[in-house]
Order: structure tokens, then sequence, then C-alpha cells
């Protein structure tokens, strides 16, 4: 059979060879000029090597310089040890502490939840700002996008230090760098997302001299609301994880614990455990439940 | 004779704005949240950003630039070389955790396996692993790692599961292996975005790298922490701003980088 004689051979294979083209050896192939296969005339390139190369070249480069950064702690690096500590926290972690964990989970929740709940509202402005569709000249966007990447590139625990210098530290200072932090990438959501809107509804209401508050409340309000409140609720899942180490540098919640308890050396251990499976727990809940709420809102 | 018809009563969103309502009044008693407060404490954010400035009597010194240089290297070492082992380590993961490639009781495990290691806050993986193996940089490095490797391979294997099949039923019927397929099939058509996730982990990694410190496990963040401790606002704003500027010119060389990949 020819079909069968041509298996494995390189009838697919389009690089230019010594007979340009001519398949050699599938001469009971009938349709061996097919324009379909791309066999006959000339023959397809394959794609070019080039970006792989460069990038590899780039990356090896690169780690090369880095890996010259630090040295390797042989010594340290005993994974007998790894277990042991691993297993002094978790086999079994400390049940009777639970109660404090269940304290500072809560402020940890309690922090994210106003956080991500003010920087819902304060994102709303920005959004509106960084909406293209809003304004005729492309300037407030351009304005509105780069204050939006400026706030989110400013790391969260940095901003959590900046404000203990403002109200001392405790949760409240954790709240504030929260809801500055989630304004970037909240704002960024709502601004694509009102780029999107139905124009025909804003025209409408500007046809009959709606004010732009009015049109913003009637023309875009309606159609978006659902989808700012899955972005808050996205949010609300990162912030809990923020919220869970806020209080290494001072700033509340759960955080307040572990740093209290790394410092107290290896007798903390099953503490630490706790804590860490609590905070694992919560993250992994909130995930869930979030999920599933914002699958109900789309 | 029409009637006019009233909407239907929204009882479900009455019900979620007082929840919502009632998490807030509780949150803000949690947290001792209070608008005075911040108002009064408003100056001391414009003081901290006052202070980075240097002045005549307090001057940067040569010696705190250079140290702040030091750690900047090393900050950046740790998250180039974090990144790009994680995004090497998450490459061949769509083979257990994509439904393309795993078979079922392998793909369970493999998105369990990511989903645990993703619920991990970054600090906290970088405190565990430097309670085991010693506050340093290479602590740092390996909290990272992981970190990254759970980014990119939950990203690669969410863009593995929405490809053309066409090729992997090709190679699959001329007798190719799920290695070959993923090699053939998949990795040619998910590069650039493979690429494109190595890079927005690097972005994260920065970010991430240049607060580890706080919990020991080197770079700038090591200063911070000092100057945390010491209550010295003036440096600390110096250090935060000069880590602004760098993940900021980070951020958009590497998101100009992504979208010439995608």
């Amino acid at each position: 059979m020819a079909f069968r004689r041509g298996y494995g051979a390189s009838w697919y294979d389009t690089s230019p060879g010594p007979n340009n083209g001519e398949i050699s050896g599938f001469a009971g192939f009938e349709d061996s000029g097919s324009p379909l296969l791309g066999l006959g005339g000339t023959p397809m390139k394959p794609p070019s090597r080039l970006p792989y190369f460069v990038s590899s070249v780039v990356c090896g480069a690169l780690l090369l310089w880095s890996l010259g950064g630090f040295s390797v702690p042989w010594t340290r690096l005993r994974f007998d040890k790894l277990g042991a500590t691993l297993g002094k926290m978790f086999f079994p972690p400390d049940f009777s502490f639970f109660p404090e964990v269940a304290n500072g989970l809560v402020q940890s929740l309690q922090i994210a939840a106003l956080g991500t709940f003010l920087a819902a509202l304060l994102a709303l402005p920005f959004g509106v700002l960084a909406a293209r569709n809003l304004t005729r000249s492309p300037g407030p966007a351009l304005v509105g996008k780069f204050l939006l990447n400026a706030i989110r590139t400013f790391p969260e625990l940095l901003l959590a230090i900046a404000f203990i210098g403002a109200v001392g530290p405790g949760p409240f200072a954790g709240v504030l760098a929260i809801s500055i932090h989630s304004i970037g990438m909240i704002g960024k959501l709502y601004a694509e997302r009102i780029e999107t809107v139905d124009k025909g509804a804003l025209e409408a209401l500007s046809a009959v001299g709606a004010s732009p508050i009015e049109i913003f409340r009637h023309g875009i309000i309606p159609e978006v609301f659902p989808d700012f409140l899955s972005y808050a609720l996205y949010r609300f899942d990162l912030n809990v994880r923020s919220a869970s180490v806020l209080g290494l540098v001072g700033a509340g919640g759960i955080g307040t614990l572990l740093e209290l308890r790394r410092s107290q050396g290896a007798s903390a251990y099953p503490q630490i455990g706790m804590i860490l499976l609590g905070v694992i727990a919560t993250v992994l809940i909130v995930d869930f439940v979030s999920a599933k709420l914002r699958a109900r809102l789309a | 004779m029409t009637v006019a018809r009233k909407p239907p009563v929204p009882w479900g969103s009455y019900v979620a704005g007082v929840l919502t309502v009632a998490v807030l009044v509780w949150s803000v008693q949690g947290t001792g949240a209070s608008l005075p407060k911040l108002i009064q404490g408003m100056p001391n954010v414009g003081r901290f950003f006052s202070d980075m400035l240097p002045t005549a009597e307090k001057p940067w010194s040569a010696s705190l630039l250079a140290e702040i240089g030091t750690r900047l290297v090393e900050t950046l070492r740790i998250a180039i070389a974090a990144t790009i082992f994680g995004a090497l380590l998450a490459l061949p993961f769509p083979l257990l955790g994509s439904r393309t490639l795993a078979r079922r009781t392998v793909y369970f495990f493999g998105r369990a396996i990511l989903n645990f290691v993703r619920s991990i806050p970054d600090l906290v993986l970088a405190l565990l692993i430097a309670i085991a193996f010693g506050f340093n940089s290479f602590s740092g490095f390996l909290a990272l790692l992981l970190f990254s490797f759970g980014v990119v391979a939950k990203l690669l294997c969410d863009t593995v599961e929405t490809l053309d099949p066409g090729p992997l039923e090709a190679i699959a019927a001329a007798g190719g292996s799920r290695v070959e397929q993923a090699l053939y099939g998949i990795f040619p058509q998910v590069a650039p975005d493979y690429a494109a996730y190595t890079l927005y982990a690097f972005e994260i990694n920065i970010r991430a790298a240049s607060v580890l410190g706080l919990v020991g496990a080197g770079g700038i963040g090591v200063l911070l922490s000092k100057y945390v401790n010491f209550m010295n606002y003036g440096k600390l704003g110096l250090i935060i701003g000069i880590i602004f500027l760098v993940v900021i010119a980070i951020d958009g060389f590497s998101t100009w980088l992504r979208s010439k990949l995608v």
C-alpha cells in the first residue's frame, strides 16, 4: 500500500530539500502534488527558531548573573532538619492555640473586607477617568491609566509601613494600605469594563439632556454593576492573603501573632503550625466561596 | 386597559445589601478604623514622603546609598533566579495539571497541588522556609521559586486546556505518546503565552523580593526591616521611593515585552 509505504517518511516535511519539494520514495501517492498539502510549488518554511534561541541565551545569561548573587548554604540544606521542623509544626499543631488564631484570622478578614470595600468605592472615579470612551480627547484616560499603574506598583507592605507612620501600628493601618493598593487593580478592571459599555444608552441619555453624573448613574452603573461586584470579590480573595501577612510589619491581623511567635524559637513551632494551618484553610475557603459567588454574578 | 407591571422586588439584593453593611460595621469595630484618626495622621504621611528628600543637615550618606545599591542588586538576583527556575519547573506541569494531557485522577492531584501551593501567601512561605533553612537570601529564593512555579503552572495549565486539539489528535493518531504530544503539539502553540506568564511572574517576584527581607529572607527588605525597627521614617521613605522607581521601571519594560509577545 502506497500510504503504508509512505508512513514514517518525510512526506509532511515541507522544508526545502535537495529535491526541491518533490516527494521521493512516495510514487504511489497520487495526490502528491496537491496544493492543499503544501507539497507542490514552493515549500512552506518552518517557523524561525531565532526567538527561542535569543530568549534562551538571554535567560541563561541572566540566570548565571543572578546565581552569582547568593551562595547556596549547603550545610544548612538539610532536609532531615526541614522534616523535623515541619514535624514539630504540624504533627500535631497546637490545637489549644486555636482560639487566639481564630481571633487573628477574624481580624484579617475584617481588614480585607473593609479595605476592599473602601477600594471598590475609591476606584470608581479612577475607573471613570481611565475609561477611553467617556471623553473625546485621549488625555484624561492616559492620566487615569498612569495613576492606576503607579498605585498598583507600590508594594502593599510598604504602604502599610507608611500608614503606620500616620495612624500608628494596628489593623487600621492595614485597612488603609489595602484600600489604597487595591484601587490600582480594581480601577483598571472598572475602566476596561466601562470601555465595553453599550454606547446607544449613553447617547440616548445625553440626547434627552442628562448630566454626566446622570449618564453615569443610569447609563453605566446598571449595566456594569454585577461585574464591578465580581471584581471587588476577586480582589477580596487576594486581600485576604495580604491581610494575613500585614501583621509582619505591625499592621494587624493574624500576621501579628506569627511575628510574635517566630521570635520565640523552636518552642513555638506547634503554635506557628496552627497559625499556618489557619491561614491556608481560610484562604482556601474564601477562594471557594468567592468563586461560587462570582459564578452566580456572571 | 393596561396595567403597569411593577418590577419584581429584588429581595436577594436587599438581603445582600444588609449583610454587606453588617459585615462592614463589624469590620470597622474590629479594626478600630476611624476617620478622625486618619485626618489627624495625614500630616505624618506627608512628612513620611517629604522625609525622603535630603536636606542640608541630613544629606544621604554615601554608605547608605551603597548599601541600598548592593541590596537592590541582591533583590534583582533573587527575583530573576527564582522566576527562571520556577518557570522551568512549571513547564512540564500541564502533563499533570491539564485536562488535555493528564488522566482524570492525575489531573485531580495536579490541580490540588497547584491550589495548595498558591494558597500560601508568599511571605508566609518565605518565613516557613527560612525557619528550616536559615534566614538568608537563599530561603527567599526558594520561596519565590515555589511561588512563581505556582503562578506559571496554573496559567499554563489553563491555557493548554483551551488549545486547538487538532495537532494533538494528529500526533496521537500517528502513535505519539503523551510526552510527544506535549512537545510537538502543545509547546509550539503555548510558547508565547508561556513567555508572557514568566514575565508576569517576574513582575510579581520583584515586588515580593523587595519585601522578603521583612521576614529575614534577603534583599532590600532587610534594610526596610532594620529601619522599621529603628522607626527611622526618613530612611524608610528613601528606600521605599527607590523600590517604587525600580518596580515601576521593570513593570513598564515587562508589560511592553508582553504586549510584543501575545
